[in-house]
């Protein structure tokens, strides 16, 4: 258990620079999660962090210890990789304690931890298993397992539960998220799925072309996202933008997107967009903050293009003004494919962008 | 459906395997004929192929000769301890190639395969002249470093496909777990990579047990001899009357290679095509 700090670490291979700048401190026992596309980044930090790759540029410490020049080994660090990565020519049992036969343990202590990680995991059963008689769930536990026994600083995950079915996937989310909870350690859990990151960090870290976009806790990055990339990356069916200029009308604001229609903005962003009257922008709405109703006292008329039953809800897809878009509906209200619908719009929710450098207008 | 095309392109398929199959079986078989006939039947040639009173006494009055015995046993240590000596030089290099990116790596790797194409004859005097001046002519020593040497090249590009099967993951979970480079490579590599590295082994030492050139040029005494230089002894001494024994003694000579291949042709085959194929 250790807090976590990167400075101004960054990645070259050759020419490229695959991380840069990467500035973060992670608190002791936290649980971050890094997110973004593939090829943003967040492996390399990883495993940068877990000394598998050099650093190089910048500093890394574990605690107090500036740990840049130590192998992995040294870092007091354990890793869940996406693989799994079990010694297949070793059972449950050996492959948990095989990081402890360097920690000068008695076979008798070595076996207490091995139980003991093995009880916490619900796993005991499988010990003398080898890991190719082991399901995939099975096999992510005993990586964990391998990681736990050795109580590490900081436990680092690369993308661990991308190898397994949907169903398992949600169940194994929950089971770390617990087990964190039950052995409480810094975590840094890397991810291309964000649904992963919201439901699991304490703190999610969005990654875009080898740098941070936005760090902060799941609603924080959700409800307001520091630029397009974080807007449109975090939340399905991703949010909604819509081409337009920012327009005075009265004594209101409106945006104008490109068919002429004019949405009203909440008074409230008045001063927070003052600076930004007649300049092109981008309108950002979640699916949320539209609805298929008459409700307000201003609609859109779209035709609908697919519809997407999910139970729970569904979701509609149409084009506006040239954008495709998307809005959430009940299911017993949903309107069918190719149906015309009025939209309300909820304004409040809104986030304008700045088209030439992605950046979400602070309000 | 088979077309017609089909089933005569299976014909001609077939037909040449028969073919194959007879041009090395043939021989074999007539082997085995000699093997079996008493002494007098030796002079029947091959009018009666199937002899009328089969005999197993040739096999045994070959297997009491001890000197029979001296060449066996002069055979296996030879081939093995080449064998043996060629993937321990190779693993070193072989593990280089997998594992480090450098430069040049590929054009090392052609090179070494380049050497694999020299023939054993082309350098036998210098070879012969080397070991002279090393003090290694007339010893198995001598013999085993050169099959140590000539089984290089095609052992490092085994061993490279056997060490390419072991994930690198599982390299860096063990770094992870506090294991340094050369404690990896012994708890995790070199056992994940065994059944290519006893495939390259066996392989070896097939090859090294037919292998006749080098021993019959470096050694000169009978009781240093393996089995392929001294068969030519019962050869060398022929007359009728021991044709019988030679054929038992050369029956005797390839079935270790034989059964070696039988038993392990999966492994083998699979060391060879491994990569070659993605599964």
């Amino acid at each position: 258990m250790a807090p976590v700090s990167l400075v101004s670490l960054g990645k070259a291979f050759g020419s490229i620079e695959a991380v840069r700048d990467i500035d973060l401190e992670i608190a002791d026992n936290e649980f971050v999660v890094l997110v973004g596309p593939s090829g943003c980044g967040k492996s390399t930090t990883l495993r940068m962090i877990a000394g598998l790759e050099t650093i190089s540029r910048g500093e890394l410490r574990i605690g107090e210890t500036v740990v840049n020049h130590l192998s992995p080994g040294e870092r007091d660090i354990a890793m869940v990789f996406q693989n799994y990565a079990l010694y297949p020519h070793m059972n449950v049992a050996q492959n948990i304690a095989f990081g402890l036969r360097h920690r000068n343990l008695s076979r008798a202590e070595i076996k207490a931890a091995v139980l003991d990680a093995a009880r916490l995991l619900d796993i005991e059963a499988l010990l003398d298993r080898r890991p190719k008689a082991l399901s995939g769930g099975q096999r992510q536990r005993v990586a964990m397992g391998r990681a736990i026994v050795r109580r590490p600083k900081v436990f680092l995950f690369d993308e661990p539960l991308s190898n397994l079915d949907a169903k398992l996937r949600a169940q194994m989310r929950i089971e770390i998220k617990r087990l964190h909870q039950r052995v409480p350690t810094t975590t840094i859990f890397v991810t291309h799925d964000q649904v992963e990151a919201m439901t699991m960090a304490d703190r999610v870290v969005v990654m875009n072309n080898g740098v941070i976009e936005q760090v902060g806790t799941p609603l924080d990055v959700y409800n307001k996202p520091a630029t397009r990339f974080v807007a449109e990356f975090i939340g399905s069916p991703s949010m909604n933008f819509f081409d337009g200029t920012l327009e005075a009308q009265g004594e209101d604001l409106v945006f104008r997107i490109g068919n002429g229609r004019a949405l009203p903005v909440p008074r409230a962003r008045g001063s927070a967009y003052s600076k930004h009257f007649g300049k092109r922008l981008t309108l950002g709405l979640r699916p949320e903050a539209l609805s298929v109703s008459d409700a307000s006292d201003f609609t859109i008329e779209v035709e609908t293009k697919v519809v997407e039953p999910l139970g729970v809800e569904t979701i509609v897809y149409f084009d506006l003004a040239g954008h495709p878009a998307s809005v959430r509906a009940a299911p017993n209200r949903a309107p069918r494919a190719g149906e015309t619908v009025p939209l309300s719009f909820d304004m409040t929710f809104m986030h304008l962008i700045d088209p030439e450098d992605g950046s979400v207008i602070p309000y | 459906m088979v077309s017609r095309g089909g089933i005569l392109a299976n014909v001609a398929t077939y037909a040449a395997a028969v073919l194959i199959a007879a041009f090395f079986l043939v021989p074999l078989t007539w082997l085995v004929s000699l093997a079996l006939r008493t002494p007098q039947e030796i002079f029947f040639g091959a009018s009666r192929f199937i002899p009328e009173n089969p005999t197993l006494d040739n096999f045994g009055q070959v297997l009491r000769d001890r000197g029979f015995l001296n060449y066996l046993w002069n055979a296996l240590k030879l081939s093995g301890l080449g064998a043996l000596g060629s993937v321990i030089v190779a693993a070193p290099a072989a593990y280089a190639f997998s594992r480090f990116d450098f430069r040049g790596r590929g054009v090392m790797m052609m090179a070494i395969l380049a050497v694999q194409m020299v023939s054993g004859l082309v350098i036998l005097i210098p070879l012969y002249r080397y070991m002279g001046w090393l003090g290694l002519l007339e010893t198995h020593v001598g013999v085993i470093a050169i099959y140590i040497a000539i089984g290089l090249p095609i052992t490092v590009w085994l061993l490279k496909t056997a060490f390419d099967g072991v994930p690198i993951v599982l390299e860096e979970a063990a770094a992870i777990d506090g294991y340094g480079h050369f404690e990896t490579f012994l708890r995790i590599t070199l056992p994940l990579a065994s059944p290519g590295m006893a495939s390259a082994l066996i392989l070896n030492m097939i090859l090294n047990w037919s292998q006749f050139l080098v021993p019959f040029i470096m050694l000169s005494r009978d009781a240093q001899w393996p089995i392929s230089v001294a068969i030519y002894n019962y050869a060398g001494s022929t007359t009728a009357s021991t044709t019988h024994l030679l054929a038992a003694a050369c029956l005797i000579t390839i079935l270790p290679a034989i059964l070696a291949f039988l038993l392990l042709q999966r492994a083998i085959v699979s060391a060879l095509t491994a990569g070659a194929i993605k599964g």
